[in-house]
């Protein structure tokens, strides 16, 4: 079974995204802010990482950096409110970049795309 | 007749063509008139009746004589012919000088001729030699002993005639000219009664041609300095054009305050014409200025002879009404000499109006940003209300168990999408408030009223501090606005604390302002964050909306007001200044 870190500060949308990957047959372990993302990272060791890159402490940008330094290869999906970031972004180290949706069907698709 | 009375008869005769000649040279100060009058008098049958005359005068840099002009016949015919025509005519050299001095000159033959001689004047020819030395030479180059100089061969072939006469002409002993006559058609000798008038009349023809060109040259210069007034005034006029079109007002008083003088614009401010304005009292034209009296402030200019400006002055001035900038500068003769004062009135109404207008384009752009924050603040509520509808969906669908807490999710965040729109508007709302004077006090008391229970449900309380002033606080505002401020800062503090103890309200007058204190103990504000709370949208708080301090801080500064937070020691105090509104 595939392991998926959600790292989000919106305690609500944390839930519904692990809620949502969970029935998707995936192992979900989550994180409300970049520090304690970096930790599960290192502790659990999942297969994908789903990050907002807007939150309040450490922000996703700042995570996705170390965890970088230590593994090149692991897909990661930037995903947030913010849309015009994609530009900033598209270059960087981040497998995917999202809008935040309620529809969540992009956002599996694009897990499975990466895992496979 | 004796021989004695024919030679004074004759004398007299020349004498009174001397006089002839000058009254005549002196009607006139046109330099060819006066040379021709000079070499008329000369050839004139009944006068001194040499045959020719030549006229040369030295140039304006003194290095050539130059032929000016030349009287008699051109050939023997010619003078039969003439000498004939004035006998019969018997006309006298009177009228012959009268009609000479009416009629406009016009070049002869001889003239020509004469025109084309120019002959250096430092040279050892005998012309030139004699002018220099102001010598008159009685030439026959015929006799034995010939002169003691050479002629210059221009003047030999010019007169072609052996004996001449050389009249120096010199001014205050400075040569200017000479003059050659002779007899060539008559043969008659050159006597030394002739060379004596011919000295006397050489006199007076220097005098009056030294005053053509004295006139001549006056006359440049007055031309020049007509040229020279006109510029000035076009130059004066062109100042005045300036002062006249300039748009401010402007006007110039004397020392006792008397307007001598000013401008369209000011009289057109003054809704009076400018026979109106001049000669009366700056202080009594209407010209008002709010909180200032006009007269007294004049008078200070004058007497600490120090200039003053007024910048977005309220003014009224007949029945024009708004802001301007107002100077008063000291008008000075020179560095001692006061000459009175200069009142200058710029109207910047529109001005102020335009800066109020591009003030609010600000705000727009403003509200701008305000909706892009709000859609993505908004994003996040909408995410989760569809996503956990979605999943009701679903299971509904498959008719599987609902999730409880999906349906308390989604009424949570609806919350807080009505709590973000209601902020947001008032932020941003441009509602023209109405003021009013009110009792701060008693809208304070409304306010702990409100957020009580909410105090409660957070298990603390929030007082009115007995050390607060007693009695009305009057303040000038909207009531409202300010209530809803107060209530935003209320609930933070209630959010915030914690250990029981409750939130103080303090109210005091200190000064001309009212100050109301915020106190709790509880949670504190980190130092690098005292600027970020007051930003719209930020929030420590998960069900927070970051507007509550954004719209507080917005509605105070609009009062006048000041917001100020200190958070130490475990307690947070937020400050509120507010200006006391009259009568309290
Ligand atoms: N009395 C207070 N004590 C400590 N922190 C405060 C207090 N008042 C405001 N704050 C801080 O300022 C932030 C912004 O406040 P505000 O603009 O009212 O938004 P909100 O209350 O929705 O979070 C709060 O989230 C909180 O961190
Ligand atoms: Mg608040």
């Amino acid at each position: 079974m595939k392991k998926i870190l959600v790292v989000e500060d919106d305690e609500h949308i944390r839930k519904l995204y692990a809620a949502e990957l969970a029935d998707e047959g995936y192992m979900v372990v989550v994180a409300g802010d970049g520090d304690l993302g970096y930790e599960r990272y290192l502790k659990e060791k999942p297969d994908l990482i789903t990050v907002d890159i807007k939150m309040e402490r450490v922000d996703g940008i700042r995570m996705m950096r170390m965890i970088r330094k230590r593994d090149k290869k692991i897909p990661i999906i930037i995903y947030t409110a913010y849309g015009e970031y994609s530009q900033d972004f598209s270059t960087w180290a981040a497998n995917a970049y999202l809008v935040k949706s309620a529809n969540l069907e992009q956002l599996k698709k694009k897990i499975k795309q990466l895992l496979r | 007749m004796s021989q004695m009375d024919l030679h004074y008869k004759s004398t007299l005769r020349k004498l009174h063509i001397l006089y002839q000649i000058s009254k005549y040279v002196s009607s006139t100060l046109d330099l060819p008139k006066v040379l021709k009058i000079i070499l008329t008098g000369v050839t004139f049958g009944d006068g001194f009746g040499f045959n020719r005359a030549y006229l040369f005068l030295a140039d304006k840099r003194g290095r050539f004589l130059e032929g000016r002009m030349a009287v008699g016949p051109a050939n023997q015919q010619d003078a039969a012919a003439i000498w004939q025509q004035i006998e019969q005519k018997k006309i006298s050299l009177e009228e012959f000088l009268q009609v000479q001095a009416k009629q406009k000159q016009e070049a002869s033959d001889l003239d020509r001729e004469v025109q084309k001689i120019k002959i250096p004047i430092h040279s050892q020819y005998l012309v030139a030699s004699a002018f220099r030395q102001n010598r008159l030479e009685n030439v026959d180059l015929s006799s034995t002993e010939s002169p003691s100089r050479a002629l210059e061969p221009q003047i030999a072939a010019l007169i072609d005639y052996p004996r001449f006469c050389l009249v120096p002409m010199a001014c205050f002993g400075r040569p200017m000219g000479a003059m050659i006559v002779d007899n060539k058609y008559n043969c008659r000798r050159i006597t030394d009664d002739d060379i004596n008038f011919l000295l006397m009349l050489s006199q007076q023809a220097t005098l009056a041609i030294e005053n053509a060109k004295a006139y001549h040259d006056l006359k440049k210069i007055v031309r020049r300095l007509v040229n020279i007034n006109q510029k000035i005034n076009t130059l004066k006029e062109y100042n005045e054009n300036i002062l006249e079109n300039i748009p401010i007002g402007i006007c110039v008083s004397d020392h006792a305050y008397i307007i001598n003088a000013c401008n369209a614009r000011f009289c057109s401010m003054a809704h009076k014409t400018r026979d109106m304005l001049k000669g009366r009292l700056i202080s009594e034209i209407g010209l008002t200025i709010k909180g200032k009296n006009v007269k007294r402030l004049l008078r200070k200019v004058m007497h600490v002879q120090k200039n003053r400006s007024f910048e977005r002055a309220e003014y009224s001035f007949g029945q024009n009404k708004g802001l301007c900038n107002l100077n008063l500068a000291l008008f000075r003769k020179n560095e001692k000499e006061l000459q009175g004062i200069i009142v200058i009135v710029d109207d910047i109404t529109e001005k102020a109006k335009m800066e109020e207008t591009l003030k609010e384009f600000r705000n727009l752009a403003q509200l701008g940003q305000l909706a892009a924050h709000v859609a993505h603040e908004i994003r996040n509520p909408l995410v989760a209300i569809g996503g956990y509808a979605r999943r009701l969906e679903g299971q509904v669908a498959r008719g599987s168990p609902i999730e409880q807490e999906s349906l308390h999710i989604i009424s949570g965040e609806v919350h807080r999408l009505e709590n973000i729109l209601s902020s947001t508007l008032q932020f941003s709302s441009q509602k023209q408030v109405v003021y009013q004077k009110f009792d701060l006090l008693a809208s304070i008391r409304e306010c702990i009223q409100v957020v009580c229970s909410y105090a409660r449900d957070k298990d603390t309380g929030i007082r009115l501090s007995g050390q607060s002033c007693r009695g009305p606080v009057w303040v000038n505002g909207s009531p409202e606005q300010l209530k809803q401020a107060l209530i935003n800062l209320f609930k933070n503090s209630i959010e915030a604390s914690y250990g029981g103890e409750a939130v103080k309200i303090t109210v005091k007058r200190s000064r001309e302002r009212a100050v109301i204190y915020i106190e709790n103990k509880g949670k504190l504000i980190e130092a690098g964050d005292m600027e970020k709370i007051f930003l719209p949208f930020y929030s420590t708080k998960t069900e927070g909306t970051g507007l509550g301090l954004a719209v507080t801080k917005k509605i105070i500064m609009e009062h006048r007001g000041e917001i100020d937070v200190c958070s130490k020691k475990g307690h947070t105090v937020f400050t509120i200044k507010l200006p006391l509104g009259g009568g309290s």
